[in-house]
């Protein structure tokens, strides 16, 4: 019998020493998931909707013959959310940028959103008296952009007794400062239906 | 004798239910560049083809709905350099939906230009059958 319970012992010993234990900290109750997932919660704007009509824009924008190889100077206008939800343009207009400038098809300019804390700096570094002269970043070499990309994003809603069909359109376009002329635009929709 | 007419109507309409149920034939092999995850029973990518555009590697790919009902893919790109090293930031995973026995075409483009080479990584959530050891979570979708 003893003989028994030692053996169950020395047994239960061994598999212990087997167990790994993940390197966490916490109750286990929160966890990661893949941030690309197509994310189906609610049928409300998503991660998915945001990270396909950036990346739809952008390859889009970055072969369209508007770019060619001149690597033109564009500067992000307004995106207008017309739909009924609150949805962040400027985080698509921000991915649209990223993947652009990675794929070093365009260069960018400040926006008017950035533009206060560049003139902060130069002011900064020009007239505060703090700067060595000669490692200041001059006055008066701004760079304007030769486009500007604007858009807008719409939605159409509608409601039976047990589905809900939501209708999204981005439609974003670039426009010549100089000449005011629309070089490229896009459209990009996507539908999403829920039952009860 | 009676049952002769019988037999012939269950037999037609079990034949008329597996035509309805119509998966992708034997004959039609999956393109090289196409990374299932899991067998995808109802869609095939028979074609793909790449071409330069601006600089960029350009790719079209032919899906195929072989099934009598709409069927949801979920597909990315990866994207690899001369060296066969993955460039870019991973792809977002897309959804496309085929009618009834439609074929689409799903273009993407490289988001660099060091991109030479691609695979398209596809996963069906109606109609995968996963491998032994494959993935054990239904698909890259995060919701009910």
């Amino acid at each position: 019998m003893n003989k028994h319970v030692l053996l169950l012992v020395s047994g239960l010993v061994l598999l212990s020493g087997c167990v790994t234990t993940a390197p966490t900290a916490g109750p286990g109750n929160v966890s990661y998931g893949d941030s690309k997932a197509v994310e189906t919660v609610t049928n409300q704007f998503g991660s998915t909707d945001l990270q396909t009509l950036a990346e739809s824009m952008a390859q889009s924008l970055a072969h369209s013959p508007a770019i060619g190889t001149r690597r033109p100077l564009v500067t992000i206008a307004e995106v207008k959310n017309k739909t009924s939800e609150y949805i962040d343009t400027r985080s698509i207009t921000d991915s649209i940028r990223s993947q652009l400038l990675k794929s070093g098809s365009v260069r960018f300019a400040v926006d008017v959103a950035g533009m206060d804390n560049q003139t902060e700096e130069l002011a900064r570094q020009n007239q505060s008296g703090l700067y060595k002269k000669s490692k200041t970043a001059k006055m008066g070499r701004m760079e304007g952009s030769d486009y500007r990309l604007e858009g807008s994003i719409t939605s159409i809603v509608k409601r039976g007794d047990d589905i809900k069909d939501v209708y999204y359109k981005m439609s974003l376009q670039l426009i010549s400062n100089e000449s005011g002329t629309i070089e490229w635009a896009d459209e990009k929709d996507i539908r999403k239906t829920s039952r009860k | 004798m009676r049952s002769r007419p019988l037999f012939s109507l269950l037999l037609g309409l079990s034949m008329a239910l597996l035509s309805a149920c119509a998966s992708v034939p034997d004959t039609v092999m999956q393109d090289p560049h196409v990374e299932a995850l899991g067998k995808m029973s109802n869609l095939a990518i028979p074609v793909i083809r790449g071409a330069e555009k601006n600089g960029f590697l350009g790719v079209q790919a032919e899906v195929v709905n072989y099934a009598t009902s709409p069927q949801t893919m979920h597909y990315r790109f990866r994207w690899m350099d001369s060296s066969g090293m993955v460039v870019g930031s991973e792809e977002a995973w897309k959804v496309a939906v085929l009618q009834a026995l439609d074929k689409k075409f799903i273009t993407a483009v490289a988001p660099v230009k060091q991109a030479v080479d691609f695979r398209m990584v596809v996963q069906s959530p109606d109609n995968s059958v996963f491998q032994p050891g494959g993935p054990s979570a239904g698909g890259p979708t995060m919701g009910q």
